[in-house]
């Protein structure tokens, strides 16, 4: 985590997921260029070349609806969680598809030629306006679809690039989860390069069909996801007066957490760890992990995403690592727990409250 | 829930790798029926072909106007075979540096041909290697235009090196920027429409004066390529080739 950056922590769930990756991309396309081949054979057969190209596109594009799915899926339940794991390295083999995409189809349709490549992908067709009297439809029909392509592969490039908890930390979280909102601006580029691009041409609906159906499932998972968030909070708002009850006992398991939203929207996980009680903030310092949704394991609260850990006391991570959470003060009334919604400086140390009675039974359900 | 509870370094709980398990199956499944649903719904290229494994030699006059070509006898009665020269690149026969000639001409090169249009165009590699001045007198003189009457078509201007075979498919809005590309190399402009029975037609385009479009006149024409245009102008055939007259500045869009 702080001490040493290394390209990849490597464990074997890591390694499994990075196999399923490769295999999956490298069956997808070979399914696709081999049975594109077959379909329309000897002379009547497409240029491998172009095969290759639509390949890659189909590819990148399934790849990155999985990689927006993944987020609002494990919103809607945890047990999505291995997935969301190791989320980047799905997010870089879109970007590696997609570069073989962007490159081929520089060299196949710009090379050889009397321009540049690079030049020519943005000055060859230079349709950007319409022309004097040109009805939209036609504009639309010629609009030069490649830049869209490339401004959609650079925003690719740069969070691939910065993907790593080194930028993570260098350019802190919040620089760092906005640059990655842009995968939404390049997914959207991408509907559009394919638009009026690929979907031009006179092809089969199914095409029109299957992008759609991307799109469909992305937007119809965020709104799901957002709503049922916008719900619980709602039901969960809680006043930030002195001291509000925001659980009972018997509703706390033993090493499990309970996410509590305070009215100012901010989250608080309150764990019960025996029969101590401590609270501390919602928001995992690694990537805005759910830590209220993560365990204790081995006595330190366990985020569910990638599994920082944090002392329940101090809202520090274990020596050697370094990263500090806010604490919240906690005290336990009859069956109630109480907490003290100000947040304190991260790191700070907390007396757990103590649970003396006879609660018993809770923690064995 | 208790089960659920994932930790990457730790051992996956059992009833969630069931739950991840399935999943990830679904996914590949999913993106196994995307991939064989796109593949299978491709539009057919065409039957289009550039045969890069063995040269064709072809012997005949060499003319550069309106673009760099070779004419050659035809078979009895059938009128003289007409070849476009275009380099291995995107770059016209202008490129070729030519012999100016009026001796017979043999030209060596990749053929690209498609369907009942035969064989349009050669690509000659190496103008060195590739073409030999033979000495010998002129067997094939110029054809003789014959008018065929103005019309208004409807279709598409394409590269026909790439149309004809090199790429596939060589047409289309994905193909426009590589068709711009070729065209503004120097590869004749053609017109892709269909006669009266529905068969594909494809036509030469030259200025109204039956020259070359070059310069500006092809500037003109550039943001019309691969797009859906209407042409008006005198069509005429020379040798087995149609030409179309036209005016690039007169280029509508459907
Ligand atoms: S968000 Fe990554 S470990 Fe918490």
């Amino acid at each position: 985590m702080t001490h040493a950056y290394r390209a990849v922590q490597w464990n074997k769930h890591k390694r499994t997921y990075d196999a399923l990756i490769a295999v999956g991309v490298v069956l997808f396309i070979a399914l696709f260029v081999v049975v594109g081949l077959l379909q329309h054979e000897g002379d009547h057969a497409a240029h491998p070349v172009t095969l290759i190209l639509r390949a890659t596109s189909t590819c990148a594009i399934t790849l990155l609806t999985i990689v927006l799915a993944i987020g609002p899926l494990a919103r809607l339940s945890p047990r999505f969680n291995p997935l969301l794991y190791n989320r980047r390295h799905l997010g870089v083999s879109t970007f590696l598809v997609a570069l073989v995409h962007g490159g081929l189809a520089t060299f196949w349709y710009h090379g050889f030629g009397v321009v540049d490549p690079v030049t020519s992908v943005f000055t060859t067709n230079a349709n950007y306006l319409p022309a004097e009297g040109q009805r939209w439809q036609s504009w639309l029909h010629g609009f030069p679809y490649q830049p869209l392509g490339v401004f959609a592969l650079i925003i690719l490039f740069l969070m691939a690039a910065t993907s790593h908890d080194f930028w993570l930390k260098n350019l802190s979280p919040r620089v760092w989860k906005n640059l990655h909102t842009l995968v939404y601006l390049a997914y959207g580029l991408i509907v559009m390069h394919v638009t009026l691009g690929f979907l031009q041409d006179d092809v089969s609906v199914v095409y029109a069909g299957l992008l759609g159906g991307s799109a469909a499932v992305i937007v119809v998972l965020h709104v799901v996801a957002g709503v049922r968030e916008n719900i619980k909070e709602g039901q969960d708002g809680i006043a930030n007066t002195e001291w509000v009850a925001v659980a009972k006992i018997d509703d706390l398991e033993d090493a499990h957490g309970k996410v509590v939203c305070l009215k100012n929207h901010e989250r608080i996980a309150v764990f019960r760890h025996g029969d101590k009680v401590s609270a501390v903030s919602n928001v995992c310092a690694h990537q805005n992990g759910p830590l209220g949704e993560g365990r204790i394991i081995d006595g330190c609260i366990t985020c569910p995403w990638h599994g920082y850990q944090y002392r329940p006391e101090d809202g520090q991570s274990p020596p050697p690592y370094t990263e500090t959470i806010p604490t919240y003060r906690v005290r336990v009334e009859g069956r109630d727990i109480l907490v003290n919604p100000e947040a304190l400086p991260p790191g700070t140390a907390v007396e757990p409250a103590l649970i003396h009675e006879t609660v018993g039974e809770a923690g064995d359900a | 829930m208790r089960d659920a509870f994932y930790v990457g370094y730790l051992r996956m709980p059992k009833r969630l790798r069931a739950f991840v398990t399935t999943v990830v199956v679904v996914l590949l499944l999913g993106a196994g029926a995307v991939a064989l649903v796109a593949t299978t719904q491709q539009p057919a290229p065409g039957d289009g072909t550039w045969d890069l494994s063995e040269k064709i030699k072809v012997t005949g006059t060499l003319t550069t106007e309106p673009y760099a070509m070779l004419t050659v006898p035809g078979k009895p009665g059938a009128p003289p075979r007409q070849f476009l020269l275009v380099t291995m690149g995107k770059v016209g026969g202008a490129g070729l540096d030519l012999p100016a000639t009026d001796d017979a001409v043999s030209i060596t090169g990749y053929p690209i041909a498609r369907g009942a249009a035969g064989t349009v165009l050669l690509t000659v590699e190496s103008p060195e290697d590739d073409v030999a001045v033979s000495g010998k007198p002129v067997i094939a003189r110029d054809p003789v235009p014959v008018a065929l009457g103005t019309a208004t078509l409807d279709g598409e201007i394409v590269d026909p090196k790439c149309y004809f075979g090199a790429m596939k498919p060589g047409q289309g809005k994905v193909h426009k920027a590589c068709a711009t590309l070729c065209i503004q190399g120097g590869i004749p402009p053609m017109f892709v429409t269909t006669d009266a029975d529905g068969a594909p037609a494809y036509y030469l385009l030259v200025d109204e004066q039956g020259h070359g479009l070059r310069g500006e006149a092809l500037h003109a024409l550039l943001p019309f390529v691969a797009d859906p245009v209407r042409l008006t102008g005198q069509r005429e055939r020379v040798g087995d080739l149609l030409r179309l007259r036209i005016d690039p500045r007169m280029i509508e869009r459907r």
